[in-house]
């Protein structure tokens, strides 16, 4: 297990001791402050904190946290539901694993605030088949809950305030990761993202009212609730408060996961992993996870906040930072990407299903030296043409990077056209 | 109100609550592209050809799932959308080997839409290799190749026929269409309905009667000549021969859906064996002879039977799978020239008791309800019944309305499909409905879950109900049914809080020697919730044939004539006698089962025998043929050379449904037009001809030239339910009876203000057990049935490819039995009762209870009439063919496979 250096914050402050995840210990360093005073307001009090404390969603979209719990119907007698997006499936993402198996209550407190805020009275904690130690982790977690009543009927001796918390265990497949093919994996089914509208808040698990919220997300609550919106201000961009777990991975001295205000410039946080391995020189950094277009090394002061990362042609998504030398091959990066996406492609959208086939074949072609210029425009026309048109935004995840990678590369693919063959022996296999 | 609306393509569009953007562009003459929204389909979504331009959104959006809002501005052909539809289509062509679809001369949706974009080939290298073609059922085919993933075949079976046979296996690029678990289309769940095949814009499903494309010169709207459901089919044709036959999008009975027999199985209509010319007996053959030597031998031969014998010694049935106007014409025949009310139709065999019962109780031996109640119904309870394979358009729309939220209460002993979808299943042993429904009384009753207001206001006896049910116990009649108590408790307790409810039945409670009782008791439920009369509500017997409801609707009965009007009535007699100018007969005439039994006794010298084929469909196969053996004079109009007509003196080759005009009447009292298709082979005729052309032979002077002069009479003969109709406003859905004068639009519901008799009737009546239910030495109850592939007796379907479908009658018997028995699947068993025996395959199941047996009769080779016996309801003279005490043995030369 990596334990994270703590840099500067509060969500990793604990992290390495191991009783944190007891609800004793997480007690005493200020555990379930949030959740009393949350429980001393009113619902709609908590929810405006929340808006006003500008958390935005740490699954990779970015969407105000309060706003997407203000979309739950007020006015309904169907009961509502809390989801957990503990999916976590894209490729360069490692950060909920870590907060689920080091902070599980923290996680759960932001649900308890969330139910009370939205009125849910169920919560399904939907994590990813293969974390099997986060999932031992909550399910531990929430046993110890409803030990203590902090979580089922009358919490915290609050009359009527309800809510159970089921741990789900997902059977694999990066869609799962949206938000609709989770809800549809949730109930049984196939994970197929569903046309929207209508949207989870009015229809969403087994058709009830329900607010997805990435675990990162829920985690973040209880310091808000607790310390309050000014103190949580103090940390990150004005658009962009707060701090997040960057996880750094690829070409760098030490890997890992470093808890940084967000809007930290890209070179701080490489740094924090010891920078390019072997004072090598850096080629290219994807920012946000595998979905992110990749940026360059004139973008190495760009501060990984997501409003400026979007003036250079991308996000922050997830903050998997993935950093790829000058060895790197990105037409092999291209196939690698376009290998996944191939094969996670839900395959209802026909430019989606078609599109990520095409893209793979053609990329694979080129690496291969077998590339022709008709496969060139196809890579520039294919992408296009899926982007922004599709049931859900897998489609685009899946056309950025290419379009990123034939933005900033696009020497690479020439020159494996041009050679017939590529032109970087010593890059990573495929 | 304030005016809202939206533009579309520059035209303003108002808004409609819920309407797609697509649904609102169609209403206003837009078309837009779209190949995964299929006719009566909700969207998938998919295809993203419907991509359309928004005013204010970046992003194009899918018009198909996308809903018309105020002010919206859309532009659904922008030179940006029609690229990027061509890149789409590009990209869907681009999945398919070269030459799959043909662009130059579109057969498809696809290749139309294809040509329309000019898109001849796809601009991607490199493409699939063409896939194995699925060619293992007998009319289906399914193509790999040509599947473009639009999923609408999915949608179509899941949310049309609610089979679930299809899925979509594996993900992305190497998504494909699979079903479920099963290998090939033929092992899959398929009910051979076609809807996947309508909707399909590839023809990647498609019929195999369709692949050869011939192009049909000639389109005819008429009604299906299978079940009572009375689908509406548009027979194509070329040449005079059948090419295809569809579901009529636009009908309000099928709304475009067909079954397996419906819309596959009419290869017997050009069968080889087809009768083409009549045959007279001469010594062990039947020779064939012109059809004026056939009319005068029998004409000559009734008049010396009626002349020698009396009138009495002359009996007819008419069919139930003929037009009203051959019923009409026989009827009358019989009555008005011969002198005679020994006419009986096949309806005595099935629904008599039900038709007497509702009669009795409501005024009206017809359905209450119609089709359209089923998709209004709260409550739906199924009671001797198996729509999804008997009646499977009703079947699907039942399965659709429960899917939809719909309780469901199914009263069967066999565990039929919609057993599966049941709220509450009742598995009753057979006969004992009697028992069952007076203890669910007892239960609504008790708890006061009854409809007071109705019961004071419309209904008799509920005093005396309240009195009988407390004399009853619930446990003694579960013990009886073999429910446990709680179950008929949770049934009632459905009924009770969900209801009024729609009581759908069946000859499970008709063929019983309680059958009018069983029938009487169920509407006691349908009084007590206060369902007959209300919307989506009611009693809806499902008929079996085309056209048993207009039999007895005729007056193919021994005591009514046309229109249930009794013979005994002398006001009838003069009122009806004056139209016909001729004397009506004062005294009923026999029933079908009293013929047979006059017949083998010798009271009955002479039948004439309209296209029904006793000798295999009734019980007591071998007393039956024994009759039959008896006659002096056995007239049979026929197709083929049924069992039956190998006894006639003389066969009339007949047209079948497909090659007649007239009108047929379905279960909901539905009189709907009957169309010649194409020609009947050589020298075969309508019924109702023949029947014309006899009676002239006999001394009458009918004129009738076409069947619209036959209805023409009907009306001024039986007023009162046909009054208003006539051939000219038939149309293309029919008029539904009582339709009294000629400005009525028919009778969707009847008994809606006040019941056709007065008020209606509770019967107190109890449980008597058939003598079947306790037979020493025969520890087996066999309840016989049919099964979806065939059709009564089969004489029609065992002609077509749904032999290949199901090839045998089988067996039923639950697994224990089959286990204590020594029987294996698929081995050979003798079954005996005490009236015959007969050597059948078993099938080891677990559809039937331990104890019982279930075995169809569609093939004559079966012999399952030979074990059913002489039992029948006293009130309705119906047979008992759905209990009869059975034993079984294993050849002992035949022993298990190790």
């Amino acid at each position: 297990m990596i334990i994270v250096p703590y840099v500067t914050g509060y969500l990793s402050e604990h992290y390495a001791d191991d009783d944190f995840r007891t609800l004793s210990a997480y007690k005493a360093k200020g555990g379930f402050e949030g959740l009393k005073k949350a429980l001393a307001m009113e619902p709609e009090e908590v929810v405006e904190i929340m808006k006003s404390a500008g958390l935005r969603g740490r699954g990779g979209a970015g969407f105000n946290a309060g706003m997407k719990w203000s979309f739950m119907p007020k006015d309904t007698d169907r009961p509502k539901v809390l989801v957990c997006n503990g999916d976590e499936s894209e490729p360069g993402s490692f950060k909920d694993r870590l907060i689920m198996e080091r902070g599980p209550l923290q996680i759960l407190e932001g649900i308890l605030i969330a139910a009370w805020a939205v009125g849910a009275s169920k919560a399904f904690i939907y994590i990813r088949g293969e974390y099997k130690e986060p999932i031992r982790c909550l399910e531990a977690a929430v046993k110890e809950l409803y030990g203590a009543r902090l979580c089922g009927e009358n919490v915290m001796g609050k009359k009527g305030f309800n809510i159970d918390i089921v741990v789900h265990s997902g059977a694999g497949a990066y869609i799962c990761g949206e938000e609709t093919g989770l809800l549809e994996s949730l109930e049984g089914k196939k994970g197929q993202p569903r046309k929207k509208p209508p949207f989870p808040a009015q229809f969403g698990a087994f058709g009830l009212p329900t607010t997805v919220n990435n675990i990162e997300t829920f985690a973040h609550a209880p310091y808000i609730l607790d310390r309050g919106v000014d103190w949580f201000r103090g940390f990150g961009t004005e658009k962009s408060p707060g701090t997040t777990l960057y996880g750094v991975s690829g070409h760098v001295e030490r890997p890992g996961l470093f808890e940084l205000p967000l809007g930290t410039p890209l070179r701080e946080v490489i740094g924090h992993a010891g920078g390019v391995r072997g004072g090598r020189r850096l080629k290219g950094v994807i920012p946000g996870g595998m979905s992110m277009p990749i940026l360059t090394p004139n973008d190495i002061d760009v501060p990984m906040a997501d409003e400026f990362l979007s003036e250079r042609g991308t996000h922050l998504g997830t903050g998997g930072v993935m950093v790829m030398d000058e060895t790197t091959c990105m037409v092999r990066v291209a196939c690698v990407v376009s290998y996944f996406f191939r094969d996670e492609s839900c395959g209802q959208c026909t430019q989606c299903r078609e599109g990520t086939g095409w893209i793979n074949k053609i990329c694979e072609r080129i690496e291969q030296g077998r590339g022709t210029q008709q496969d060139m425009k196809l890579l520039e026309d294919v992408p296009a043409m899926m982007e922004g048109q599709t049931i859900c935004a897998f489609a685009d995840a899946a056309a950025w990077p290419i379009q990123g990678l034939m933005r900033h590369f696009r020497d690479d693919f020439e020159a494996h056209i041009r050679e017939h063959k590529c032109p970087y022996p010593e890059s990573f296999e495929l | 109100m304030i005016d809202r609306n939206a533009t579309i393509d520059g035209m303003q569009v108002s808004i409609h609550a819920d309407e797609t953007v697509l649904e609102a562009a169609t209403r206003v003459g837009v078309t837009i592209p779209t190949l995964c929204k299929g006719r009566d389909l909700s969207p998938e979504g998919g295809c993203r050809l419907c991509l359309v331009e928004v005013e204010g959104t970046s992003r194009p959006q899918a018009a198909c799932h996308t809903k018309l809002a105020d002010g919206m501005v859309i532009r659904t052909a922008t030179d940006r959308i029609e690229s990027l539809r061509r890149d789409i289509l590009d990209l869907t062509l681009s999945a398919h080997p070269d030459q799959t679809f043909d662009a130059s001369s579109p057969q498809t949706e696809f290749e139309e839409l294809l040509a329309q974009y000019d898109l001849h080939r796809s601009s991607y290298p490199d493409r699939a290799m063409p896939a194995t073609l699925d060619q293992t059922h007998p009319y289906l085919r399914y193509d790999p190749s040509r599947c473009i993933l639009c999923r609408r075949c999915i949608d179509a079976c899941e949310s049309i026929q609610g089979q679930f046979v299809f899925s979509i296996e594996s993900r992305g690029i190497q998504s494909s269409l699979c079903y479920g678990d099963d290998d090939s289309f033929l092992d899959s769940g398929c009910v051979a309905c076609g809807a996947c095949v309508d909707r399909c814009p590839t023809a990647a499903i498609t019929d195999i009667d369709r692949i050869a494309r011939v192009k049909s010169d000639r389109v005819t709207r008429t009604t299906c000549g299978y079940c009572g459901v009375g689908c509406q089919i548009d027979v194509r044709s070329r040449d005079g021969r059948i090419t295809e036959i569809g579901g009529a999008k636009d009908a309000v009975v099928n709304r475009g859906h067909l079954c397996a027999k419906g819309r596959y199985a009419h290869a017997y209509q050009s069968a080889d064996d087809r009768l083409t010319q009549p045959l007279l007996r001469n010594g062990e053959h039947l020779e064939p002879v012109s059809w004026d030597e056939a009319i005068d031998w029998v004409s000559t031969r009734i008049l010396s039977i009626g002349k020698r014998w009396g009138p009495d010694a002359l009996g007819v049935f008419t069919s139930s799978r003929s037009t009203n106007e051959a019923a009409y014409l026989l009827q009358k025949m019989f009555r008005g020239i011969i002198g005679t009310n020994n006419i009986d139709c096949c309806a005595r065999v099935c629904h008599s008791s039900t038709a007497l019962a509702l009669r009795t109780v409501t005024g009206t031996g017809a359905a209450s309800a119609s089709y359209e109640d089923i998709e209004l119904a709260k409550c739906i309870v199924i009671a001797g019944a198996n729509p999804t394979e008997a009646h499977p358009v009703v079947g699907s729309r039942i399965k659709q309305a429960v899917l939809d939220g719909a309780k469901l209460i199914v009263i069967d002993p066999r565990r039929i499909e919609l057993a599966e979808y049941a709220t509450c299943f009742l598995p009753l042993r057979p006969g004992t409905n009697v028992a069952l429904f007076n203890a669910m009384a007892k239960l609504l009753i008790e708890s006061g879950q009854v409809d007071v207001r109705y019961l004071e206001e419309r209904v008799d006896g509920w005093s005396e109900l309240e009195k009988f049910v407390e004399g009853l116990s619930l446990e003694q009649s579960a013990q009886t049914c073999g429910v446990a108590p709680d179950r008929i408790a949770d049934a009632a307790q459905i009924l009770g809080e969900v209801g009024p409810a729609l009581f759908v039945h069946g000859l499970g409670l008709s063929e019983l020697t309680q059958g009018t009782e069983s029938v009487m008791t169920l509407c006691n439920l349908g009084m007590l919730t206060g369902s007959i009369g209300k919307p989506g509500a009611g009693m809806l017997p499902l008929r079996g044939q085309n056209n048993v409801q207009g039999n007895a609707d005729m007056g193919a009965m021994p005591n009514l004539v046309t229109g249930y009007q009794s013979v005994q009535d002398s006001g009838v007699r003069e009122r009806v006698g004056s139209i016909w100018n001729a004397t009506i007969p004062t005294r009923p005439g026999k029933t079908i089962p009293e013929m047979i039994d006059a017949a083998a006794a010798g009271e009955i010298r002479g039948l004439w025998i309209q296209g029904e084929d006793v000798a295999q469909s009734d019980p007591n196969e071998t007393h039956v043929r024994s009759a039959l053996n008896n006659l002096e004079l056995l007239v049979v109009q026929e197709l083929f050379l049924s069992e039956t007509a190998q006894y006639a003196d003389l066969v009339l080759p007949a047209a079948g449904a497909l090659e007649q005009d007239g009108t047929f009447t379905n279960g909901e009292r539905r009189i709907q037009r009957v169309r010649a298709a194409v020609e009947p082979p050589g020298q075969a005729r309508p019924d109702w001809e023949v029947a014309r052309n006899v009676a002239c032979a006999l001394g009458a002077h009918w004129t009738y030239s076409c069947a619209d002069d036959v209805m023409t009479e009907i009306a001024a003969v039986a007023p009162a339910i046909f009054g208003g109709v006539a051939f000219d406003r038939l149309g293309d859905d029919g008029l539904q009876w009582p339709c009294p004068d000629r400005t009525h639009p028919g009778t969707r519901r009847v008994h809606e203000s006040e019941f056709i008799r007065g008020r209606g009737q509770l019967i107190c009546v109890e449980h008597i057990a058939s003598p079947e239910h306790s037979v020493d030495g025969f520890p087996y109850l066999l309840i016989t049935g049919r099964v979806l592939e065939h059709y009564n007796v089969g004489t029609m379907t065992r002609r077509t490819p749904n032999r290949t479908l199901r090839a045998e009658d089988t067996l039923e018997i639950h697994v224990r039995d089959a286990a204590r028995e020594g029987i294996v699947d698929g081995s050979r068993v003798d079954i005996e009762s005490q009236w015959g025996s007969t050597n059948v395959v078993a099938q080891v199941s677990q559809r039937v209870q331990p104890g019982h047996v279930f075995l169809s009769f569609h093939f004559p080779e079966t012999h399952t009439n030979r074990l059913t016996g002489p039992q029948r309801d006293a009130k309705s003279n119906c047979p008992e063919y759905k209990v009869t005490a059975v034993r079984l043995r294993t050849p002992e030369t035949q022993s298990p496979p190790a």
